[in-house]
């Protein structure tokens, strides 16, 4: 079975203060990496737009359900 | 770098609580049998949702699997209150930041296919999560958190991800963050 997730730990100490240090500065990322993020974010976007589009059209036609995935029944969380 | 004859390379859907995907190898078997078998309860509890990445003339054929979920970041006191008062007012937080905890979005799962690696679509992916989180978010969010596995933590900081805490001795994972306003120019 997957291992769990560890929940994110409330800080303390040395750790809580770094932290709230590192929030007060600045760290922008470069324009390069602005620019190609802002490029896949676009993407994404319209990958997402299309995908879903795709995926209530066959969800449609096959009676609810999307055929390129799995049907599970799931009553408890693991 | 993500085209396909000059076409998208995927299209990305999110499933609903009674979909699993068919098939999917990231090469881990721990991630592999969360994708397979537990996320579809993690959505069926609103616990957390479910996003593929998938080909875009077939969308059984999965390149990347990513589950989200809100989280927090909480602060405890210093070694007493009167520290940490101290360090804030030093720091000259203003009156409504003042706060102990701060939003965030937490990578629950992240995983690309065997047959799709080296294509960057995992960085395709954070970039998208990071801007939808700071771009068109429909609540408030100040970090995405991560429990990166061992092997995945130098991508997390080739994306600027930072780690949580100084002294982290977990044998499987490192718990590292990225802060949204850095996407602020």
């Amino acid at each position: 079975m997957a291992r769990p997730i560890r929940e994110t730990p409330i800080l303390f100490g040395e750790d809580a203060r770094r932290f709230l240090a590192r929030m007060q500065e600045r760290h922008p990322e470069s324009p390069e990496v602005r620019a190609r993020r802002l490029r896949n974010y676009e993407l994404c976007k319209k990958a997402y737009e299309e995908g879903m589009r795709e995926k209530r059209a066959r969800e449609e036609a096959n009676g609810g359900f999307d055929p390129c995935f799995r049907r599970v029944e799931t009553n408890s969380l693991k | 770098m993500l085209q396909k004859s000059g076409d998208k390379f995927f299209k990305i859907v999110r499933l609903s609580c009674i979909e699993s995907v068919k098939k999917f190898d990231c090469g881990d078997k721990d991630l592999n049998d969360f994708i397979l078998n537990q996320s579809a309860a993690f959505q069926k509890f609103k616990i957390a949702v479910n996003y593929a990445c998938v080909d875009v003339d077939d969308a059984s054929k999965v390149y990347a699997y990513c589950s989200l979920a809100y989280d927090k970041v909480a602060m405890s006191d210093f070694k007493d209150k009167t520290e940490f008062n101290r360090f804030r007012k030093k720091q000259g937080f203003p009156n409504e930041k003042r706060l102990k905890s701060y939003p965030a979005v937490k990578l629950c799962r992240l995983g690309v296919d065997v047959s799709c690696r080296k294509k960057q679509i995992g960085t395709t992916f954070i970039d998208y999560v990071k801007s939808m989180f700071a771009l068109d978010n429909k609540a408030g969010c100040r970090f995405l958190t991560v429990d990166a596995y061992l092997d995945a933590v130098p991508f997390y900081v080739k994306n600027e991800f930072q780690f949580m805490n100084a002294e982290d001795d977990d044998p499987h994972t490192r718990l590292m963050y990225y802060d949204l306003m850095d996407l602020e120019e």
